[in-house]
């Protein structure tokens, strides 16, 4: 009788030290998992950081890539909203490609302006009192449409007409680009 | 400097906006009427500007509502008569002390009789001088 209730009790021991045992084997596989699907997780996102990081690469490579930017000084200096201006700072490249949907300058010519013909552009703009279309910093920012005065060239064709004034060098006029308005 | 897709963004802005934006053209074809409604547009540009005020600040400070202003400032004269710029100046006039003097010489010179030619020259040549860059601009 002993010996059975011995075995019984040895059998209820092993029993529930395989309940135990099942417990912890199944405490361990979830912290496993959870480890897995958070390792999983920090994966995703390590991938995605990277993939955005990547993607930024790749915009700054073009961000400010404008082509070719002269310095001129003009002729003549002109006066735009109590500013008077001496020199220019031309996009030439934006200007004749301008830019694609991502950022680059296009492969094909829409106009053939010069550093000239731009100079004139901007003389038109003299004694003129302009309000901008907004403000960024030192910066202002202008849009307009001007009349071509080039002739030969879109002669009295309407243009927009995108520039700055910094108030920092109030003597200089930044001219981004200027496309067809029609 | 602005990078490539601030700049595509403003060139898109300016593609939508196109038709209300300010237009620079020859003045020589410009009547006398138009240079009269131009001449009084300047005075709310070089208000907002010296101010760095927008048109929406602009618009509360003096009670025209802010379409009226973008047309004001972006010279769309067609649309006004000169007298409509006048109302509209004389209510700038009430928070600029400048602008009211402005409106008081206007009275002046328009009560002054018929003068002389070369009297009308004289005055012509000194009011041209008063406004050229050598003169001290009240904004500069």
């Amino acid at each position: 009788m002993r010996d059975d209730e011995n075995q019984k009790e040895a059998s209820c021991l092993n029993h529930s030290q395989v309940v135990v045992n099942k417990n912890v084997q199944d405490g361990i596989f979830r912290a496993l998992y959870d480890q897995f699907t958070y390792l999983s997780q920090v994966t995703k996102f390590c991938n995605l950081f990277f993939l955005l990081a990547e993607k930024d690469d790749k915009m700054t490579d073009v961000s400010h890539k404008r082509g070719r930017i002269e310095k001129i000084k003009l002729k003549k200096s002109i006066k735009i909203n109590s500013y008077t201006i001496s020199k220019a700072l031309i996009e030439i490249d934006h200007i004749n490609y301008g830019l694609d949907k991502s950022g680059r300058l296009k492969n094909s010519k829409r106009s053939n302006f010069t550093i000239k013909d731009i100079e004139k552009f901007i003389m038109m703009l003299d004694q003129e009192d302009l309000m901008p279309r907004r403000y960024k910093g030192s910066k202002s920012h202008f849009e307009i449409r001007i009349d071509c005065p080039i002739l030969g060239k879109f002669y009295q064709r309407q243009f927009v007409m995108i520039f700055d004034l910094d108030h920092k060098e109030p003597d200089m006029i930044h001219t981004i680009t200027i496309f067809p308005g029609w | 400097m602005t990078t490539n897709l601030e700049m595509l963004k403003r060139i898109a802005k300016a593609t939508k906006e196109k038709d209300k934006l300010t237009h620079i053209s020859s003045k020589k074809e410009l009547s006398t009427e138009d240079k009269f409604k131009i001449g009084l547009c300047r005075h709310f540009i070089q208000f907002a500007v010296a101010k760095k005020m927008k048109l929406k600040d602009l618009s509360k400070l003096t009670g025209i509502p802010v379409t009226r202003l973008s047309e004001i400032t972006n010279y769309k004269i067609k649309k006004f008569t000169v007298d409509q710029l006048l109302k509209n100046l004389t209510l700038l006039a009430a928070h600029d002390s400048a602008v009211k003097a402005y409106l008081s010489f206007i009275e002046q010179a328009i009560e002054l009789p018929l003068l002389k030619t070369n009297q009308t020259n004289k005055l012509t040549k000194n009011i041209r001088d008063a406004s050229s860059s050598k003169s001290k601009f009240r904004y500069a």
